[in-house]
């Protein structure tokens, strides 16, 4: 016992010695140019007119940045996913400092303590108070739109504006303009495929998330948009849960509502797709026995959902082809996704790995 | 009016008795201000404990600003608030928590027995759906939690018997009433905007807390706090039952409302900067207990006194633990229990 409290006592005493080192090192570096801007929710700011360090206080706006300007991100919102990620080293290595977002609240003082020239918050109930605690830093808002929040109905199909507001803010103009390009081929072209399927043709889907595959998402959720935009019908008629979503529902359920296709989400999809495949009871299931049960691709940036971010803008040709492969024999799916990789995830992808992202586990 | 002693009661005190005429609550008091000075220097952006000071003092005193304007924010911003949030909450809590196990004479009252709670949450959750701005959803849940209240109070009136008793009953009965009628209107929300807003409001923080806000339910608190602390000695009348108190000369019923009220004022105030913190109102007035025993003369004080403390040093931990926020709540059980459970051992009479 005495002999932890001494520990204890130590580590203390070094955690504080330790911040009052670092607090020492603090010095006032202020570029002195600034300029006036207008964010998305109509507030005037002062930023300054290079940019080099942003923190953004959730995932979306994060992958927005990423996709754009990632040389400016000071931390990020949660690991990249994968093992290793498909990321260059220096932003998989970037510091993780969370943010307000699903059941999660943020610590203001990390944030500040990655010295951040700016803020980025994508919901615009909460940005007086973000500014208020952050002071002197900027938040810059950065979601339009009629609900001013990144989980508004039109979020998948309206971040046009938004990239090409971060890449004047961000001083990447020439990449938000290609990325812009990328979208609307992409949706574009799933219109073009999915515009005159009737309804009763359209192929049926449930979202299998959690631990055993029993947890899902409604139509209408945030976390199924890809999905209904990309003209699949989801079977789930539960109740919308909020922030992670993943409502439960029962194998009985699922086999009443016979889906085509499954889909595993968020979870730990390797182990979920061996259950599927295997379970004796999962395997009377038509979308079972007929071999269409899929992976969300999710490395580094998940392509569908977790979070339903920009990154769905690549998730776009996966998914209106997994639905209807006879009506996108003209797609050349893995150089949609090579050129995706190359320049907004800022990753060369090698054969063997774009094969991984786009296969199910042996 | 005699002062009643009760301290040959089971509840002995186990510390403070080597110490002479010091008082637990001048120590209590005085560990408390070393500790509201050193939570300044707490934090997960690293500011020296002298910049600390500098920053503090810039504000009484004229100074060169000689540093870095972004330590003015971390100081008076983010951390200024939390620490006099932490503080009256802590402090609120228990002193309602303690007023209540006397007032029922039973120690597993905690603060939110005639529904206090889960009133400000219906409130809440009400407002949210109306689309109320801030100041309309705290107002709302204020009045919640005096609606809820008050129901008890009333239900209890009507019914003949022994007043605690159905005041505890009728709590009971309206604390389910007002849980439902919460869960309905969870069930009727906007799942995409309101939801998320009502499981926010209901976890409760003190991340969020700005001056603001304490400013409007700082009064309700410390004008409950005082007229409980004015009138603390008469708690020993009451903790000896109804009829000796009445024949003491005590008007048990309007003492009764006195508190009831108090009380009230002061943990809905509470509940509606912090949202719902479990544990403190429960745990502290027994810790008070120990420390100096079941005369309320001396535990309510003692019992504010540590209740600040207690959540000064929880919100601390919040604060530097994680590089995100650590639920309050969460903390106050996984701390509290154990130091409570290590607190009974040390006892020296039995507890129960």
């Amino acid at each position: 016992m005495k002999n932890r409290l001494k520990a204890l006592s130590l580590w203390l005493i070094g955690l504080v010695l330790t911040a009052s080192l670092a607090g020492c090192g603090q010095d006032t570096s202020s570029s002195g140019t600034t300029r006036v801007i207008t964010d998305m929710y109509g507030r005037e700011l002062t930023v300054p007119t290079t940019i080099n360090r942003v923190l953004t206080s959730g995932p979306i706006e994060m992958e927005l940045v990423y996709l754009i300007a990632p040389e400016k991100l000071a931390g990020l919102s949660f690991t990249f996913n994968g093992n290793p990620p498909l990321v260059p080293e220096e932003y998989s290595s970037l510091p993780v400092v969370g943010g307000w977002f699903g059941t999660q609240t943020g610590n203001y003082e990390t944030f500040i303590a990655a010295e951040p020239d700016i803020i980025l918050e994508g919901t615009q109930a909460n940005i007086s108070e973000r500014q208020e605690k952050f002071g002197s830093i900027p938040v810059v808002g950065v979601r339009a739109g009629e609900e001013s929040t990144n989980y508004a109905d039109d979020a998948l199909t309206g971040y046009e504006d938004e990239i090409r507001f971060l890449g004047d803010l961000l001083g990447a103009k020439k990449q938000a303009e290609k990325l812009i390009k990328y979208y609307d081929d992409a949706m574009d072209y799933v219109d073009e495929v999915v515009s005159d399927i009737p309804d009763a043709d359209k192929v049926t889907v449930y979202y299998a998330e959690g631990k055993n595959g029993l947890s899902t998402d409604p139509a209408g959720s945030m976390h199924t948009r890809l999905l209904a935009f990309c003209g699949g019908t989801n079977v789930a008629n539960v109740t919308l849960k909020p922030g992670y979503g993943m409502a439960e529902t029962s194998l009985e359920q699922i086999a009443l509502w016979d889906p085509d296709m499954i889909i595993i989400g968020r979870g730990s999809q390797t182990a979920l797709y061996q259950t599927i495949m295997n379970d004796s009871i999962w395997k009377q299931l038509r979308a079972v026995s007929s071999g269409q049960v899929s992976i969300r691709p999710d490395n580094p940036l998940s392509w569908f959902d977790g979070p339903p971010g920009p990154c769905q803008i690549v998730g776009m040709y996966w998914m209106v082809n997994k639905l209807y492969p006879d009506r996108t024999t003209d797609l050349d799916l893995e150089a949609k996704v090579k050129e995706f990789y190359s320049s907004f995830f800022h990753y060369d992808l090698s054969d063997e790995e774009l094969a991984g992202l786009l296969a199910n586990p042996g | 009016m005699a002062k009643v002693s009760l301290r040959q009661n089971r509840f002995g005190p186990i510390r403070f008795r080597g110490m002479g005429g010091v008082s637990a609550a001048v120590v209590l008091a005085v560990v408390l201000a070393a500790l509201f000075i050193l939570s300044f220097a707490v934090g997960r952006y690293p500011i020296s404990p002298i910049d600390v000071v500098r920053v503090l003092a810039s504000h009484v005193m004229p100074m060169d600003h000689t540093w870095p304007e972004i330590l003015d924010t971390v100081v008076t911003q983010i951390r200024l608030p939390r620490i006099l949030a932490a503080m009256l909450v802590g402090a609120s809590l228990s002193l309602a928590g303690a007023s209540f196990q006397g007032l029922f004479r039973n120690p597993l009252v905690s603060p939110d027995i005639l529904g206090v709670s889960l009133g400000a949450g219906f409130g809440a959750a009400s407002a949210i759906l109306l689309s109320g701005n801030i100041v309309a959803i705290q107002a709302s849940a204020f009045a919640g939690a005096i609606a809820a209240v008050g129901i008890s109070y009333v239900v209890s009136k009507m019914v003949k018997g022994n007043p605690t008793l159905s005041l505890i009953l009728a709590g009971m009965a309206i604390s389910a009433l007002f849980g439902a009628l919460l869960s309905l209107m969870k069930y009727v929300a906007d799942p995409v905007d309101q939801l998320p807003a009502i499981t926010y409001w209901l976890m409760g923080s003190l991340a969020a807390v700005n001056m603001r806000d304490l400013l409007f339910a700082s009064i309700p608190m410390v004008g409950g706090i005082v007229v409980l602390l004015l009138i603390r000695w008469r708690f020993n009348v009451l903790s000896m039952g109804e009829e000796e108190a009445i024949a003491l000369g005590v008007d048990t019923g309007r003492l009764r409302a006195i508190v009831i009220v108090c009380s009230t004022a002061i943990t809905a105030s509470a509940v509606c900067i912090s949202g719902t913190i479990g544990w403190v109102g429960l745990v502290i007035p027994h810790v008070g207990r120990m420390l100096v025993g079941p005369n309320h003369q001396r535990l309510l004080p003692v019992s504010l006194l540590l209740g600040a403390a207690y959540l000064l040093v929880i919100d601390d931990i919040c604060r530097v633990a994680a590089s995100i926020e650590i639920p309050i709540g969460i903390l106050t059980a996984i701390v509290g229990a154990p130091f409570f459970v290590y607190l009974l051992n040390r006892s020296e009479k039995g507890w129960a």
